[in-house]
């Protein structure tokens, strides 16, 4: 799962680093500082990768993932381990919180004025991205790529703009019944692209 | 009939997982959602296709973020799983989103009865024991070489961190120093200290120099705001005695603002500034 793993680790942090998110939340909702303070380095690249990608700011994605951070610690009890693994529910409120944000008419005159420097970071960023790539990046970037494009246009713009189905459907120029289509053929293809049982 | 029925239901549920519906169509849809728990799973299992996009978004947050998340919940306190009271679920987020795309919502039938009436008493048994072993395993790191070990390979990773960082900001001041368009500004903050600005408004870049600024009030920091014709935007913190490089766009931007703020900083200003500087 998202986990980042140093051989240096000592074994006290490894036992928490090796815990599945499903078990360091179900700590955190006990009040567990060092469980929490795990989840935090197991998913944080997820979370705070989600706000970048769409408010592109940095500093507004931070704010959002620590909005997203503060959340999950104050109602981690609301997650239902029998309802699903934790991943879905966190990426959930991640892009919930991060849509809320760029809906809100601020946010998008500061995604316009930083659109510019994403093109002008596009070089650093690929060296970073390089660096932590992990599995489960890797697996969801393939599992993407192999969709066809029509759906991975629709649920991109959807997921990555923050667009409601009917904005998506307007901004392809194609009929909103043809969106859903494409958005619900292109979801179920991606949970099954990535082997989830 | 019935076979069209369905395929809107699982478009609907596909939407609703990809967070694409319009506000009115969620709150229909999550009324639904309350009392079918067929939907319910259908839901679930689309989000997990929904969350491959999160997984393929993943980027190293900055540093700055952790420390950030671990101070703002430092002695927060923990909200109960369901508690309709509770301020923060009932006005501020009207749609806890996963705990409504994931659960039934309270008005729901016997299974959310049977979810709030029997389950916490196992989970809160299992998290009190993972609790103790959690509390004994610190205790054993605190008392033992293990403690030392993990200090220094945090520190370790901070180093790295501040490393990367720095090199970000170097690159970013050799590609300042170079812009055709620099240009420098030295400003002087209410107080009389003396703010120096390099920018370059083709490459979007600006060092702040904060070398004179007097130490920000205890819990607060120098905030810097780029500032245009529809407001603030916040442009990062400057530290007393450090260079800032701020990154962005300028397009539109007319001047450069710093307020004090709490440290880490507002999303909007909150003091008078101590300094507005035209560009």
């Amino acid at each position: 799962m998202l986990m980042y793993m140093e051989e240096s680790e000592t074994e006290q942090r490894s036992a928490a680093l090796d815990a599945t998110p499903e078990e360091l939340l179900t700590r955190t909702a006990q009040g567990d500082g060092a469980a929490f303070e795990a989840l935090y380095d197991a998913v944080s690249p997820m979370v705070y990768g989600v706000a970048r990608r769409i408010l592109v700011d940095p500093e507004l994605a931070s704010d959002v993932a620590q909005e997203v951070f503060v959340e999950l610690w104050q109602h981690a009890a609301r997650y239902d381990r029998t309802r699903g693994s934790a991943l879905p529910w966190i990426a959930t409120i991640a892009h919930r919180r991060a849509v809320d944000r760029v809906r809100s008419a601020n946010a998008s005159r500061n995604r316009d004025l930083r659109e510019g420097i994403r093109d002008y970071q596009v070089s650093h960023d690929d060296v970073e991205d390089l660096a932590i790539v992990h599995a489960d990046a890797q697996r969801a970037r393939q599992a993407l790529e192999t969709l066809p494009d029509a759906q991975r246009q629709a649920i991109s713009l959807a997921y990555y703009e923050g667009l409601t189905q009917h904005e998506v459907a307007e901004r392809l120029g194609v009929p909103l019944g043809t969106v859903k289509t494409r958005i619900r053929d292109g979801l179920k293809r991606l949970r099954n692209g990535m082997g989830v049982a | 009939m019935e076979q069209r029925k369905n395929s809107e239901r699982a478009d609907a549920a596909a939407a609703y997982a990809l967070n694409a519906m319009s506000d009115t169509e969620r709150a229909d849809f999550e009324q639904l959602l309350a009392t079918d728990e067929a939907l319910a799973q259908d839901v679930q299992q689309l989000s997990e296709g929904a969350a491959v996009l999160g997984y393929a978004a993943t980027e190293q947050p900055p540093a700055q973020l952790k420390r950030n998340v671990l101070d703002a919940i430092r002695d927060l306190p923990q909200q109960p799983a369901a508690d309709p009271t509770s301020p923060t679920s009932a006005a501020q987020e009207p749609a806890i989103g996963p705990e409504t795309a994931m659960t039934p919502a309270p008005t729901s039938g016997p299974v959310r009865e049977e979810r709030v009436a029997t389950e916490p008493v196992p989970r809160a048994r299992r998290g009190r024991t993972a609790f103790a072993l959690a509390a004994a395993t610190l205790l054993v790191a605190a008392l033992g070489l293990g403690g030392i070990l993990v200090a220094e390979h945090r520190q370790g990773n901070e180093l790295r961190e501040q490393l990367n960082a720095a090199q970000n900001e170097a690159q970013g001041l050799r590609s300042l120093l170079q812009a055709p368009d620099l240009r420098t500004v030295q400003a002087r903050t209410s107080d009389g200290a003396t703010v120096t600005l390099a920018y370059s408004s083709a490459s979007g870049l600006m060092s702040v120099s904060g070398e004179q600024l007097p130490k920000a009030p205890e819990g607060h920091g120098y905030e810097l705001w780029l500032i245009g014709d529809s407001g603030a935007t916040p442009a990062g913190m400057l530290a007393s005695g450090e260079v800032s490089l701020v990154e962005g766009s300028m397009e539109g931007v007319t001047h450069l603002g710093i307020t004090v703020e709490p440290a880490g900083g507002s999303p909007q200003p909150t003091t008078d500034p101590i300094l507005v500087q035209e560009l």
